[in-house]
């Protein structure tokens, strides 16, 4: 997929594991790692804005288009 | 469970209970004719003995044949109809777990279709011989009471099912896709 979602690399820089965030933005874990993953097929703006205000980032930190990828 | 559910039971159950109903029936009418079938074959001189007397033209050997292709028929009939009833089935059975949007429905449906455009087929083809039959027997001797009519047309309604259950089964493609799609949705 052309979309790359870098939540392990603003996980890391926010110091916080998948799990503390699944409970912070009220989303299951093995949603997460869907997502994590890059096997999500599509993402809620609520799931969205959820992780970008508990990891303090904006959406294009969180997601990144790279033609080859 | 609201009032909405409970109907909907309601018309899930009467739905299930009628289709099982109509196998077992068909079923016994499958084993009935699969019975008749040969006895119509062994006991061939009896039958054109017996119809020589309702009939003023004694009728030849080959009226025997043409009735165990009707039988045939009729048994073919019948294992069509058994085919679409189980799809049909199973489609009620997703609809109750609450899951009707899958791939495979769509399939069954598609399946139903040719099933019933094959019904279409033979019941028509059916009608004719029956029709062709019943020339060959010729005029009915007066004292006897013997009345019979078939009618070999192709059925309109019948064309428009196979229409409707083919759409049919594409918009439960399409349902299938927007349900994965859901589903990969975070």
């Amino acid at each position: 997929m052309a979309i790359l979602v870098k939540l392990d690399d603003l996980l890391h820089d926010n110091r916080m594991t998948l799990t503390e965030l699944a409970e912070r933005v009220d989303i299951t874990l093995a949603n997460l790692s869907i997502l994590k993953t890059g096997k999500a097929k599509a993402m809620r703006f609520s799931t969205l804005e959820a992780i970008c205000r508990e990891l303090d980032c904006q959406p294009g930190d969180l997601l990144v288009f790279e033609e080859n990828a | 469970m609201t009032q909405a559910k409970e109907q909907n039971d309601i018309v899930l159950k009467s739905t299930r209970g009628l289709l099982i109903f109509s196998k077992w029936l068909l079923m016994l009418g499958v084993g009935a004719l699969s019975v008749a079938l040969p006895v119509v074959l062994v006991f061939h001189e009896k039958i054109v003995t017996k119809l020589a007397d309702v009939f003023v033209t004694p009728p030849g050997p080959e009226v025997v044949g043409l009735i165990g292709i009707l039988i045939f028929l009729g048994i073919t009939l019948m294992l069509l109809t058994l085919f679409a009833l189980n799809r049909l089935r199973r489609i009620v059975d997703s609809v109750g777990e609450g899951n009707p949007f899958t791939r495979i429905n769509g399939t069954r449906l598609r399946g139903m279709g040719i099933a019933v455009l094959a019904i279409q087929v033979v019941t028509f083809t059916g009608g004719l011989l029956a029709t062709g039959l019943l020339s060959m027997l010729g005029e009915v001797k007066p004292d006897q009471d013997f009345h019979m009519t078939i009618e070999g047309s192709i059925s309109l309604s019948g064309i428009l099912l196979v229409l409707l259950l083919v759409i049919l089964a594409r918009i439960f493609d399409r349902g299938a896709e927007m349900q994965e799609e859901l589903e990969g949705t975070i």
